[in-house]
């Protein structure tokens, strides 16, 4: 029992690694290069290495050439990298992966604690680590460059515009550069037209949104500098706990009355029916969001993942927080 | 001459002190959070619904509904379980004559909580049960540990000495302790759920919960309450307590039963809260003195109070955000116990 609280800390690096919300983000916000489509792409890759990087934790590589077997650490990097056409290329991701379907036939090398061994006998040429979790593993991951292994740990997206920056990390370094500014175009496309269509909304329409990320008793929520915050901005609804800043554990009463128009939990993937027991709380009645039944979930996924599916994610909920404008 | 007579009847000075600590904790517990009620408006909540009087015009539904549903049941539920962590805790000292011994020492705090974390782990629910099938598999697995324990500290020393049974309720805690970590090393999803629940709250429990541990509240410290002068009698020894007419063996086995079963009702419904169980008997005891058949329901009293209190801290000091209980309980706790120490030595 007293080791509870080591396992505390344990539990607060599986929310960063789960959600990629660690705290030590590089704070650079350079614009994306615009790259000419029309030259041949292959050759542009080729020549594009030896390539010199520093990554999120200051660590200088050269990648000698164009990585054909990569093990991916943390499921938004693996999501990115299938994104950008390197299906065949992963050979590893971690235990927590379950996007896109194909994870399922590859090897997986541990979670919060990284199974070296079957790290290296796969014997990858590139390890895409990331920045949430990279100082818990940081001993593994030496063991891994000692090995004589690149590892690019990718910065710790707490953004929508450094989720941009992630993918063209992971297109830089895997030599897929144009395709990762494809889908970065494409992202970018998609949330300026949610902008667009939730422009209109006036300060009065403008719905606050509670976001529950875990189960009672114990209600996390996502405040300031957070996806969730950013994705609510997106469609021009407020971050009822805008007030705190990060992963939160909020008090019921306080919930209550912050009263907001809508409560979107992100765990029904692990329990029952989030929204029933939310509607069936003691003493949460007479909330807007439970009188008017206002309860949704959305997978928790789609909407913490620093990947390509963040628009998604942000459709999932303008589509529950405002359904008279979404639903065709 | 009546005054004086009321001064040195420590006794009763104890009883009204620990009163208007249970009191005053209640009320500044009921009274302070997201949203303030001044004690006025409790009391007149609480006329109201005594008397059943109207009071829709006075106070607003909102924060009605916020003290009724949510405060007072997590007020009520602290108080219960720091009263069933206190009382248990003393009556293990002094059955054990340990001053180590506190609830969780025999394992069953330990087998409470593989029940819950069992339960959340396979995401168990049993049909009738719903949301009670944490806290009714946490206090069965409770109870089997407690019976396997005594049935192993029998096999090893048929007089089930003392320390028999500490090293036995010791081999379970570790046994299930591992096994709590085990499961903690293979969950994913329910890792936050799980962590929350060993770490202890009396958040969101609601009125159901109060209804679970009530009963068996009641039951342990009756138990308790009407062995306190063979307490007192084994706090000398196990051989003295039969010399003075004691049935050692039956008293010691319907004491750990029921120590038993508060600790289990009271980590089913709130988690593993530690300190409250080990301190507050020290506490009550040095300051009371070690009778027994005062020292039990004293501890009810101060343990109440004190888990109160510490909830009321849990939620306030970064309101709105919430802190574990458990870890304010050893921060106010440990230094409070300290300073207790220090004085009585002095003096």
């Amino acid at each position: 029992m007293k080791k509870v609280l080591s396992f505390f800390l344990l539990l607060m690096l599986t929310l960063g690694l789960l959600a990629g919300c660690g705290s030590d983000s590089p704070e650079s916000e350079k614009e994306p290069e615009s790259t000419d489509e029309s030259t041949g792409q292959t050759e542009a890759e080729e020549s594009a290495f030896p390539l010199t990087v520093t990554d999120a934790l200051d660590h200088d590589m050269t990648i000698d050439e164009k990585p054909e077997r990569i093990v991916s650490l943390i499921p938004s990097n693996t999501e990115i990298a299938f994104a950008l056409g390197l299906g065949e290329e992963i050979v590893g991701v971690s235990d927590h992966d379950n996007y896109p379907e194909a994870v399922e036939k590859k090897e997986r090398v541990g979670g919060l604690e990284l199974n070296v061994e079957v790290i290296l006998s796969l014997e990858p040429d590139l390890v895409l680590a990331h920045a949430s979790s990279a100082h818990n593993s940081e001993k593994a991951l030496q063991q891994i460059r000692d090995a004589g292994i690149d590892v690019y740990v990718v910065h710790d997206a707490q953004q929508i515009t450094e989720a941009y920056e992630s993918v063209e990390q992971i297109g830089q370094v895997t030599g897929t550069q144009d395709k990762a500014e494809d889908i970065v175009s494409n992202m970018k496309e998609e949330f300026a037209a949610l902008r667009e269509k939730t422009k209109a909304i006036s300060d009065d329409e403008r719905k606050s949104v509670f976001f529950e990320v875990s189960p009672a008793p114990e209600l996390f929520t996502a405040g300031k500098n957070t996806f969730f915050d950013d994705l609510l901005q997106v469609i021009n609804a407020d971050n009822a706990a805008k007030e705190q800043d990060g992963w939160v554990q909020m008090d019921p009463e306080a919930i209550v009355q912050l009263n907001p128009d809508v409560i979107i939990t992100t765990y029904g993937d692990y329990e029952d029916d989030p929204a029933a027991q939310v509607l069936k709380r003691d003493g949460w009645k007479d909330m807007t969001a439970v009188e008017k039944e206002q309860v949704y979930d959305v997978p928790s996924d789609i909407v913490s993942r620093p990947g390509p599916r963040l628009a998604e994610g942000a459709k999932e909920i303008a589509k529950v927080v405002y359904p008279e404008i979404f639903d065709e | 001459m009546f005054i004086r007579k009321f001064l040195t009847n420590n006794h009763l000075l104890a009883y009204v002190l620990a009163f208007a600590f249970l009191l005053v904790s209640m009320l500044a517990a009921i009274s302070v959070g997201s949203v303030s009620v001044p004690v006025s408006d409790i009391v007149k909540i609480i006329g109201a619904h005594v008397f059943r009087l109207s009071i829709a015009e006075q106070v607003d539904s909102m924060d009605m509904n916020i003290v009724s549903q949510i405060r007072l049941p997590r007020v009520l539920l602290a108080g219960l379980v720091g009263a069933s962590l206190a009382i248990a805790g003393a009556a293990f000292q002094g059955l054990l004559r340990n001053p180590l011994a506190d609830p969780y020492i025999l394992g069953v705090s330990s087998g409470a909580s593989v029940g819950a974390v069992v339960t959340l782990f396979f995401n168990i629910s049993i049909p009738f049960l719903g949301l009670y099938t944490l806290p009714a598999l946490s206090i069965a697995a409770a109870l089997l540990t407690i019976l396997f324990v005594l049935f192993f500290a029998r096999r090893v020393d048929r007089t089930m000495r003392v320390e028999t049974i500490i090293l036995t309720g010791i081999v379970f805690s570790s046994f299930l302790g591992a096994f709590i970590s085990l499961i903690i090393a293979l969950t994913g999803d329910q890792l936050q759920q799980i962590m929350g629940w060993l770490l202890g709250s009396v958040s969101m429990r609601g009125w159901s919960h109060i209804g679970i541990i009530v009963p068996f509240f009641i039951l342990g410290s009756l138990l308790l309450l009407l062995n306190t002068s063979e307490l007192n009698a084994m706090s000398f020894g196990e051989e003295r307590a039969q010399h003075l007419g004691v049935d050692v063996e039956k008293r010691k086995l319907v004491i750990l039963v029921a120590g038993s079963i508060l600790t289990g009702a009271a980590v089913a419904v709130s988690g593993a809260i530690g300190f409250v169980g080990l301190v507050i008997p020290h506490l009550t005891r040095r300051l009371w003195g070690p009778d027994h058949v005062h020292l039990l329901p004293l501890s009810i009293l101060t343990g109440a109070g004190f888990l109160m209190l510490t909830d009321l801290v849990s939620r306030t000091i970064i309101s709105p955000r919430i802190l574990p209980i458990g870890v304010i309980t050893a921060l106010i706790g440990a230094p409070i116990f300290a300073l207790i120490l220090m004085k009585q030595r002095k003096s």
